[in-house]
């Protein structure tokens, strides 16, 4: 998993327990893998990997992440974009992001 | 043909019949295939079902591109219990087979083959038809009621490519025929026949879950069954409940990509090709999933959201 993308659910701040991990840092986004085949269908998309062949679905709220695991973004700056696009509260959309980034990550979608 | 394939080294063993068995060619779609048999019975059932395209040796000329299909007795079956084998391309495709699943298996050998193959066209899993030039594919596992409603549609003038594959050329996107005889399930053969659809049952053939089943040649349908290649307008998912009232739902491009992605025989030989051609379809389709049930009410059905 991409360093600085664990999921919590702690509050925003310094974690009891990580007393190192800011979750208001600025952190990088990952940056998705040159080499994962996107087609974007309506407001969908499917990825494909050809590395192990894998096909994934992502709704319009997973593309919108997606798409922002570009060089220069931040975690912070792609959750303050699902939160102003969507309306979802902060801690949510921040939930939301965190776990469809570690997502990618977990399934080698992203470097 | 099987002199190519015993010499290439392959698991065909020497013939050691008494009888000399003729090969007969066929021109199935884009797919020449021949069969050889020591079982008369089956060279007369392919024969029956495909007689309308069958191939003269001098129309072949290199037996390079041929799908070449042989049955044989096994050697160590007993008499009263006698087994076959069936070869693709000097390979052994199955475990022995009864007499009774001998044209079924040589059947789907031949499409095992063709997924095997050949790879100038995607190929999905699905029944495909098209309606004035517009390609419609019923992609579906097996036992979801393909075949029938394929049958159900060429009853009211639809055009037929396949009751088995779709083949999509990845350059134009177009969908190409594999006009193979359709096979239906014993669980259709009522309906088919209340069609009018001429069921060939000379013989009794099962075919491993499905049970028993007969084909439709398409040699007794009309000779502009068979449709020209066409762009793809429709996908579909079909589902027989047997409910009552069939019922059609949009669904989303991208959850129809995933489906197709999983029904594809050959995407991964094709690797991100293989998904831009079913995304560029796609964008041109409109996607539903069917609930289907009675026969000619699903057929309207489908019509009413594919109009003239």
């Amino acid at each position: 998993m991409t360093p600085g993308l664990t999921i919590t659910h702690s509050e925003a701040g310094a974690s009891a327990d990580r007393p190192w991990f800011d979750r208001r840092a600025e952190l990088p986004c990952p940056i998705r893998k040159p080499s994962i085949n996107v087609q974007q269908l309506d407001d969908e998309a499917v990825l494909f990997d050809p590395e192990n062949a894998s096909t994934f679905r992502l709704n319009a709220t997973a593309l919108l992440v997606w798409n922002a695991c570009t060089p220069g973004r931040t975690i912070a700056g792609v959750v303050r974009q699902f939160h102003e696009t969507w309306g979802i509260e902060l801690d949510h959309a921040r939930d939301d992001v965190e776990q469809l980034v570690a997502f990618f990550a977990a399934n080698g979608l992203v470097q | 043909m099987t002199c190519a394939a015993t010499t290439t080294g392959h698991a065909l063993p020497p013939r050691s019949s008494r009888r000399s068995h003729a090969t007969a060619l066929y021109q199935i779609g884009p797919f020449k295939v021949s069969f050889r048999s020591d079982l008369d019975e089956i060279m007369e059932d392919v024969d029956h079902l495909y007689r309308h395209c069958r191939l003269s040796p001098t129309e072949v000329d290199s037996t390079h591109d041929v799908i070449t299909m042989e049955v044989r007795r096994h050697l160590f079956s007993l008499p009263f219990l006698r087994r076959y084998m069936i070869y693709g391309d000097g390979e052994p495709l199955f475990s022995p087979r009864r007499r009774d699943e001998v044209l079924p298996y040589l059947e789907w050998g031949v499409n095992w083959r063709i997924i095997e193959s050949r790879r100038e066209h995607l190929q999905l899993h699905a029944a495909t038809v098209s309606w004035r030039g517009r390609g419609v594919i019923l992609a579906a596992n097996s036992g979801s009621g393909k075949s029938t409603l394929t049958a159900g549609m060429l009853t009211r003038g639809w055009k037929y490519f396949s009751d088995e594959f779709a083949l999509i050329d990845p350059r134009t996107h177009m969908l190409h025929a594999y006009p193979k005889a359709l096979c239906m399930k014993a669980g259709s053969f009522d309906a088919v026949r209340a069609l009018g659809l001429p069921l060939y049952t000379r013989r009794h053939y099962v075919k491993a879950f499905k049970g028993r089943v007969a084909y439709i040649s398409l040699a007794d349908l009309p000779d502009d069954v068979v449709s020209p290649p066409c762009p793809v307008r429709y996908v579909i998912f079909p589902h027989y409940t047997g409910t009552a009232t069939p019922t059609m739902t949009p669904m989303s491009r991208a959850e129809a990509a995933m489906e197709m992605a999983m029904m594809s025989f050959n995407r991964h030989k094709h690797g991100c090709a293989g998904i831009d051609v079913i995304g560029q379809v796609l964008r041109d389709a409109q996607c539903f999933r069917l609930e289907s049930g009675n026969l000619m009410d699903t057929c309207a059905l489908v019509e009413s959201v594919c109009p003239a």
